[in-house]
């Protein structure tokens, strides 16, 4: 019992440490009622796949079935939901002259990055001792994703490429520094991205880092994932743009321009999502050799 | 796994939280019909008053539209003291079904009654 508040303390914590930034970004208040409702619920499932695959991913409570992870998951989101409302109303963004609509839009998108949060606090930011029965079974949570495969990873550089990119996409900054970027300004970003996230998670020896040593899997490889990586934060940052309809109307150059310089924010949540889950496989490798 | 009450009212609040926004914005997308913004001022003479700087008339604009209208630009106008005066405010956004208060000033009481128009506005 004291347990379960605890936990939801911490909970709200984790989340609003993550999501009071956009919070306290007008553009997530006022696409609230640019953006159409299925858009926002679009993002919302989104964010729902991130947070299941978090989850699943992370070493919180592993020896769970699915059902449980899903309800783990909704509950995550049920959370965000509750401390973005309050956030709302306590800042004043949502009042009595508030349409519904305008309401729950603004509870959506806000509570995407909050649940973000909720979901970090459930197992990154726990503490290991925090139970004694459950401690095993987290380990030392950082740095602890045992069987977390190239996919896997991937899907966390993805989440993190999320994260990060969530706090920029909404502003107006991607659409100028994109559309007055000349294109070989755009292309020198591209290699500078991809040197930085690659020294950070290969070489800065960070704690999760990595060594440059290949795995099995062709994704294994530094360079490969490094490459790969970039590409979910291409992806990212696309999604994201057009959701918060920044690609209507506009240019394809434009549009390329604008991914491009996301992409550099998205690659760093991309890469310190892979440090978060670490090197597993290496370490694993080491402790078998 | 659930073990306590306070497990399950976290459970039960976050379905009724995450149904909640997911049904609300989904019924929307589906029945709301998005027409485009009517922005509508209704003024309150009765709230006016006098400033140092002059006569102050308060009012709202809502819109009865689907859409949220951006930088909506508006014009009041009223006879003061036998000349013609006009005045002009712009709203930054103005979402579909909420209301802003905004007020218009003049240089003194006007004569007869204030009218305001719409200028024009910007779709989202």
């Amino acid at each position: 019992m004291r347990e379960t508040v605890r936990d939801l303390i911490r909970a709200a914590g984790g989340g609003l440490l993550i999501g009071l930034p956009l919070l306290y970004t007008m553009e997530m208040w006022d696409h609230s009622f640019l953006l159409p409702s299925w858009k926002i619920v679009v993002l919302l499932g989104v964010a729902f796949v991130v947070v299941v695959g978090f989850s699943a991913v992370s070493g919180f409570r592993r020896e769970r079935s699915w059902a449980e992870l899903l309800i783990d998951s909704v509950e995550t989101m049920g959370i965000a939901a509750v401390v973005a409302t309050v956030a709302m109303l306590l800042l004043g963004r949502i009042g009595l002259e508030t349409s519904l609509r305008d309401a729950v839009g603004k509870i959506a998108l806000e509570m995407i990055p909050v649940a973000f949060g909720v979901s970090l606090a459930g197992s990154q930011l726990a503490s290991p001792d925090d139970d004694p029965e459950d401690a095993e079974a987290q380990g030392s949570s950082v740095g602890d994703g045992a069987g977390v495969g190239a996919f896997g990873r991937l899907f966390i550089a993805g989440g993190g490429a999320l994260l990060f990119a969530l706090n920029i996409a909404p502003t107006e900054e991607p659409l100028l520094l994109g559309v007055e970027a000349e294109w070989w300004l755009l292309l020198l970003v591209i290699p500078a991205t991809l040197a930085v996230t690659f020294a950070i998670v290969f070489y800065a020896d960070f704690r999760g880092g990595r060594s440059l040593d290949a795995g099995d899997s062709p994704l294994d490889h530094p360079l490969t994932e490094t490459l790969a990586a970039y590409a979910v934060s291409l992806l990212v940052s696309l999604l994201l743009l057009w959701a918060f309809g920044r690609t209507d109307g506009v240019g394809v150059r434009a549009i390329i321009g604008q991914v491009i310089m996301l992409a550099a924010v998205a690659s760093f949540g991309a890469a310190a999502g892979r440090l978060l889950v670490g090197g597993s496989q290496q370490q694993q490798q080491q402790e078998a050799t | 796994m659930r073990q306590n009450w306070a497990e399950w009212a976290t459970l039960a609040v976050s379905v009724v939280a995450v149904v909640g926004v997911i049904g609300a914005l989904t019924l929307d997308g589906i029945f709301t019909d998005a027409g485009p913004p009517e922005p509508v001022v209704e003024l309150q003479v009765d709230a006016a008053y006098q400033t140092e700087a002059g006569w102050i008339v308060p009012g709202t604009v809502s819109n009865d539209g689907g859409e949220a209208a951006e930088a909506i630009v508006l014009r009041a106008t009223a006879s003061v003291a036998g000349s013609e005066e006009e005045n002009e405010i712009t709203l930054d956004y103005l979402p579909a079904g909420t209301r802003v208060e905004v007020s218009f000033g003049f240089s003194a009481e006007p004569d007869g009654e204030v009218t305001v128009q719409t200028i024009g506005f910007r779709l989202p």
